[in-house]
């Protein structure tokens, strides 16, 4: 990190880029010994980037956030879901999505037709890999909710046919939300 | 013939205006969900149309594309779309119950 004092550039050490007490190079793996003389320099690295610890056994363990490790856990979790539904469309796409969905992760998949299934087939693959490649599942979680959302209004005929009738502008007002107050007092 | 109605007390100044054709079950919604209600008018009058897909907030999809749901919390929905002029930009055509469990 370099901090800027009256036009000169100081370099200060932040946690992450101090060296290791051992004089061992950043990538080689942390030994018990080491972690007990210099584990707040191997917790402060840990945060930025996981670190490897090799234990007296012989066993190699990665320390890491938490954050990480469970987005690692949900992603791996979302391709296995992913993989199997693409292993079962690919196997039925000639047949109505209503007799083969209950078979996947998506089971809502059978209100709709073939040609919006293959949609969202592309759809997952693709947010399936862009989640790997930005490190956060929000789109491709966002979007699934939105598909089954989207199942879920086409199960209401009347619901349906009401959002898709023409609207009367001349009948539209605009609304106002709850006041602060209102939020508090039913709080209270 | 459109009408501007006021909140109790000072409203919250967003981007946009939010109109409505169901104006009952909004207001239905607004007294029984105060405070999940004044944080989806908040997202919807500043972020109506996010560019990215999110659990509470997103764009419907296959017959539905162009409608956007928010999630008012686990029992309730607000569906809108864009409104057909520079006037009104954020309309709401649906505030009520959400489907049977389909999540």
């Amino acid at each position: 990190m370099a901090r800027a004092i009256a036009g000169k550039r100081i370099l200060v050490p932040t946690s992450a880029a101090r060296g290791r007490a051992s004089g061992r190079s950043a990538d080689a793996p942390w030994g018990p010994t080491e972690i007990q003389r210099d584990y707040r320099t191997l917790l402060d690295r840990a945060k930025d980037v996981p670190q490897e610890v090799l234990d007296s056994d012989g066993e190699l363990l990665v320390i890491q956030t938490k954050g990480v490790a469970e987005f690692q856990r949900r992603l791996q979790a979302q391709v296995a879901e992913t993989a199997r539904f693409l292993a079962t469309y690919n196997e039925h796409r000639e047949i109505p999505p209503s007799e083969w969905a209950m078979q996947t992760a998506y089971p809502w998949l059978a209100a709709f037709s073939g040609d919006e299934v293959e949609e969202f087939a592309s759809e997952l693959v693709g947010d399936t890999f862009d989640a790997a490649q930005r490190g956060t599942l929000e789109h491709l979680e966002g979007n699934l909710r939105a598909w089954a959302s989207t199942a879920g209004v086409y199960g209401q005929p009347d619901a349906m046919r009401a959002l898709l009738s023409p609207v009367d502008l001349e009948g539209i007002i605009e609304v106002l939300p709850p006041s602060e107050g209102q939020v508090r007092a039913a709080q209270a | 013939m459109t009408r501007e109605v006021y909140a109790p007390k000072g409203r919250y100044s967003g981007s946009h205006k939010v109109y409505c054709t169901v104006y009952r079950e909004w207001n239905k919604l607004c007294q029984n969900r105060p405070g999940p209600m004044r944080r989806c008018y908040i997202e919807l009058a500043d972020n109506p149309f996010p560019s990215l897909q999110a659990n509470r907030h997103h764009q419907l999809r296959g017959k539905l594309k162009g409608f956007w749901e928010y999630e008012v919390d686990s029992g309730a929905r607000v569906r809108y779309k864009r409104g057909p002029d520079d006037r009104v930009i954020v309309l709401v055509v649906y505030a009520g119950p959400a489907p049977s469990d389909t999540h």
